[in-house]
């Protein structure tokens, strides 16, 4: 039996030098601890559920805007929402009305995400003056309500579905640009983004490849959670009457379009609540269950 | 000998994670007389903070401890809640790594001694405050009746380190666990701090468990060694059998690997090879078979978990081939010395 | 070619410190790096040895141009390195890389450990992922680890492999000169002497130059040709490793020296350490004259008036008014009881 092992040969030998782990993804990891999140599970299927009603809906349902029915019906076999006070269908104006609050909270939140990204990066890679001037403008951005800002925006372009989703960007970007620059501030000074500088790497391949990817955790459950808010603020914003123009099929205009006669016909209240409701609670699951998963702690 | 101060018998603790048990601690025992300083020595992972948290039930509640921890005849897992508190701080003191864990920012560190002393011991106020002072000044603060009304972020790193000791020794305890008590400090703060704790604990009769990665502070320090690896006590004995009579493969690679200021600077330093097991899975028979460059079929290796044996008087480890390695000398401390034989040898 | 790989002249590192004084109108320095000179070889390792707060993990980032200095020069074959660095910042990086102390932090755990690698092919030589993949294998090879671990992320290793990671990175350029920012002291103890071991095979085989920067002065002397100590930002002492191990002559390393531990119960028993009294001041307002003058045991009027200058030649130099005679013995200590 051998005995004896020179220290060369035993670096040599070491053999589990070159055992790691079965692989596991971080990706994967927070995949499984999704899962396991039940209610955040049946966020998603509620969210899954809305996307398919918002893409495949609008082809099986009627006309929203087709006024022959009778007015205010019941639920009824033709009309399973019943019907409004113009006679259209509430079924279909509650579908389209779904598909529009996710367009608007999609767009806004791509919007809000790509603007408060940008200048959460500019200020916290660059610091300094940067940093200074851009902050201070969230702060007072931060200070001026965003119903002042809504109404300022329909005097401006009118109402529409561009001035809320305008009005949505640009209120909910500065969540995103004080997140973003204080993971900036975080990681720019780890020992990976050093050693990138260290190596020779571009300052611009080192925002791209080393900081962003690190930052952007929070980001993806800001996002998620920036859907669901901004399908609310549309619906405050519609019903407010500085949001959705009518005849448009917005749910937050159907509630307020139904308050007259809340008392006779509930179904015009109830059928667009819910449909609000159910958006908005899907994509706070999900965000709340993203924030779990992936261990954000700061948002 | 007399009635140890402190008994762990057959020491289980066990997390539950998403990948199954952590087996952290299997089976470890450990005994701990009067005035004598206990080093647990052993790298990251071998579960030595474990043991030392789970002695005073400090783990989270994922954590699953069976055995016996006697304190004096009395058993620390088994008593009530109320009594575990009156151990903690009164009789049983504990020393962390990072001070900060320990002292509170927002009290004046004098404060936080009074409050340790006032909670464990019917003094006043007026007599727990000059407690506090002299203690300060045991460990060797300057100005102790100033720096009593001082608080945390006015002291240096090391200066925080010996308030906590001050506070651990506030109500004179008879046993503290320091859990890598130095090992955030420079060298000669190190020095320092580990001198403060050598001359209390025999001035003042304290034992002492001191829970470290550094062979160096234990050979300076303790009197009794206990090694582990993989959870388990692999070797254990008085400072001079474990250092001079290595019983066990894992403590003398240990010792070939570390650089010294004595000895062979042109030897190259001995690597234990591999990587410390997985406490999920760790490997069948004795766990430091994969890096045991001894490990055999024959003995029993890979199949039979070794038994602990004594190799001399209070001397003992747990390994197939101690017996035949050590008469062989080939565990011997003198690691300069074994690598150069090593090296001649391992031309053949 | 004739002359050091490196030369530091007079470096100064200042820090904007914490504000001060009304509304925080002033700002305190904090003198990190005060007056730093030393030259290192070819193919030789300097290891820097000094306690937190003693500026040489600074002087190490100074040197590979992550922080400006303050004042003074590094040359580089005789070259400006802050001009070298400014006309071609990536022939700058090709000649010096960086190994650095954490093995958790120093890896992108969004990046595999085969796109890390890659990186320094991609930036400096224009190498697609693809064309670096032989590259990439041959370097995990050469640190000991194995091809297929090229798409395994970071968080996947041990301390001990994704510092070899690290060091392959830093191999990828081939550089001149490795600034080691404590490679391991974050590692356990049976797994450092492989990585030092790796270290100094590869630099046998290769023939860069380290400049090697450790707490701990058993290390150092392990890989080390050449050792400097520093205090407070300043370098107070460096020598050949057998003069500075055997005859150091500043008090301040005989102190570093005496606390370090030594494995050896008997050993231990006969040493009379030297014990230092107090912390090392603060870097902010350092005591006049020579730093080390407020935990010294031999300080007198002098030190306090006047800074000690570097004396000695190439072989050993020291700063100090007082220099310890006698030579370094582990078993008993130079302070009078």
């Amino acid at each position: 039996m051998e005995l004896d092992v020179t220290a060369t040969e035993a670096d040599n030998l070491d053999r589990s030098l070159a055992e790691v782990g079965p692989s596991r993804s971080l990706l994967s990891d927070a995949w499984r601890r999704f899962r396991r999140n039940r209610l955040a599970m049946f966020g998603l299927v509620l969210v899954v559920f809305l996307i398919v009603v918002a893409l495949i809906g609008p082809s099986l349902v009627q006309d929203p805007l087709d006024t022959g029915g009778i007015s205010k019906e019941k639920p009824t076999n033709q009309h399973w929402m019943g019907t409004d006070s113009l006679g259209r269908d509430v079924m279909a104006r509650v579908v389209h009305g779904i598909r529009l609050s996710l367009f608007i909270g999609l767009i806004a939140t791509v919007a809000q995400t790509c603007l408060g990204m940008l200048v959460g990066s500019v200020a916290g890679w660059f610091r300094g003056w940067a940093d200074t001037v851009l902050m201070r403008f969230v702060d007072i951005m931060l200070g001026i309500p965003y119903l002042v800002l809504a109404l300022a925006m329909v005097a401006v372009m009118g109402k529409g579905v561009t001035a809320v989703i305008i009005t949505l960007g640009l209120t909910a970007w500065l969540q995103t640009a004080r997140t973003v620059r204080a993971g900036f501030l975080q990681v720019r000074e780890l020992e990976y983004v050093e050693a990138a500088r260290a190596v020779g790497v571009p300052t611009r391949r080192i925002i791209v490849r080393h900081v962003l990817p690190n930052v952007f955790q929070p980001v993806i459950v800001l996002i998620a959670i920036g859907i669901g808010v901004a399908i609310l603020s549309e619906a405050a914003l519609s019903y407010l009457g500085v949001g959705v123009k009518a005849p448009a099929p917005s749910l937050g205009l159907m509630i307020s379009e139904s308050q007259s006669s809340f008392t006779t016909s509930p179904h015009l209240l109830f059928f667009p609540g819910m449909g609000i409701v159910l958006t908005v609670l899907g994509f706070m699951l999900v965000g709340d269950g993203l924030r779990d998963a992936l261990d954000v702690k700061d948002v | 000998m007399a009635e140890p101060l402190l008994e762990v018998e057959d020491l289980t603790v066990s997390f539950r994670t998403d990948d199954g048990a952590v087996q952290a601690v299997r089976g470890v025992n450990l005994s701990v007389q009067a005035g004598e300083v206990l080093a647990v020595v052993g790298e990251s992972g071998s579960g030595k903070s474990v043991t030392a948290m789970s002695l005073l039930q400090l783990l989270p509640p994922t954590a699953e401890i069976t055995g016996r921890v006697s304190w004096q005849g009395e058993d620390l897992l088994s008593v009530p809640p109320e009594r575990i508190r009156e151990v903690r701080g009164g009789e049983i003191a504990m020393i962390f790594q990072d001070p900060l864990t320990a002292l509170n920012p927002v009290y004046r560190v004098g404060d936080q001694i009074v409050e340790m002393v006032l909670a464990h011991e019917k003094v006043g106020r007026a007599e727990a405050r000059k407690r506090a002072i002299e203690m300060l000044d045991l460990v060797g603060i300057p100005q102790p009746d100033r720096r009593v009304d001082q608080y945390t972020h006015e002291f240096s790193g090391g200066m925080r380190q010996r308030a906590m000791i001050a506070m651990a020794l506030a109500c004179d305890p008879k046993l503290i666990i320091a859990d890598e008590p130095t090992t955030a400090l420079d060298v000669t703060v190190q020095a320092q701090v580990l001198e403060v704790l050598a001359d209390l604990a025999h001035r003042m009769g304290t034992a002492v468990v001191l829970i470290t990665h550094d062979l160096g502070v234990v050979a300076g320090m303790a009197d009794q060694v206990s090694v582990m690896y993989a959870g388990r006590i692999v070797e254990s004995g008085s400072v001079d059998q474990v250092f001079d009579a290595t019983g066990h493969p894992y403590t003398s690679g240990l010792l070939a690997s570390l650089p010294r200021l004595d000895g062979d600077v042109d030897a190259p330093l001995l690597p234990i090879p591999g990587q410390p097991p997985s406490m999920l899975a760790p490997p069948p028979g004795c766990a430091f078979n994969p890096r045991c460059r001894w490990a055999s079929e024959e003995a029993g290796c890979f199949t039979v978990l070794p038994p602990t044996a004594e190799r001399s008087p209070g001397h003992r480890s747990a390994c197939h081939r101690a017996d035949e390695l050590m008469a062989a000398g080939l565990l011997d401390r003198l690691a300069g010395a074994a690598t150069a034989d090593v090296g001649d040898r391992g031309a053949m | 070619m004739s002359g050091p790989l490196l030369e530091a002249r007079n470096v100064v590192k200042e820090f904007p410190g914490p504000r001060q004084g009304f509304l925080g109108m002033s700002r305190a320095t904090v003198h990190a790096v005060n007056d730093v000179s030393f030259t290192l070889d070819r193919g030789e390792t300097l290891g820097v040895v000094g306690e937190s707060g003693c500026g040489k993990s600074t002087l190490g980032r100074v040197i590979m141009r992550l922080l400006p200095a303050t004042a003074g020069q590094v040359l580089l074959d005789g070259q400006d390195s802050a001009a070298l660095e400014r006309a071609d910042s990536r022939a700058f990086r090709r000649r010096v890389q960086m190994v650095f102390q954490d093995p958790y932090a120093s890896l992108n755990p969004r990046m595999t450990v085969g796109e890390i690698l890659a990186e320094p092919f991609l930036v400096h030589q224009g190498m697609k992922r693809s064309a670096s993949t032989a590259r990439v294998a041959e370097l995990l090879s050469i640190v000991g680890l194995s091809p297929e671990h090229a798409s395994r992320y970071p968080h996947e290793f041990s301390g001990g492999q994704r510092q070899r990671v690290g060091i392959a990175r830093a191999l990828a350029v081939e550089p001149d000169l490795i600034v080691l920012d404590e490679p391991v002291s974050a590692l356990d103890v049976s797994i450092q002497a492989g990585v030092v071991n790796l270290l100094r095979k590869l630099q046998g085989e290769r023939g860069m130059a380290y400049f090697f920067i450790a707490h701990d002065l058993s290390v150092v002397r392990h890989i080390s040709e050449r050792v400097a100590v520093m205090y407070l930002g300043r370098m107070v002492e460096i020598g050949t490793r057998d003069r500075i191990y055997r005859e150091a002559r500043h008090p301040y390393t005989r102190a570093l020296m005496s606390a370090v531990p030594i494995p050896d119960p008997t050993l231990e028993r006969q040493r009379q350490r030297i014990i230092l009294e107090g912390d090392v001041p603060s870097p902010i307002d350092p005591p006049s004259g020579c730093h080390f003058r407020t935990r010294c045991w031999r300080a007198t009027e002098i030190c306090a008036n006047e800074v000690p200058p570097m004396t000695g030649d190439a072989k050993h130099a020291f700063a100090c008014h007082h220099p310890v005679e006698t030579p370094v013995q582990l078993g008993e200590s130079p302070v009078p009881a």
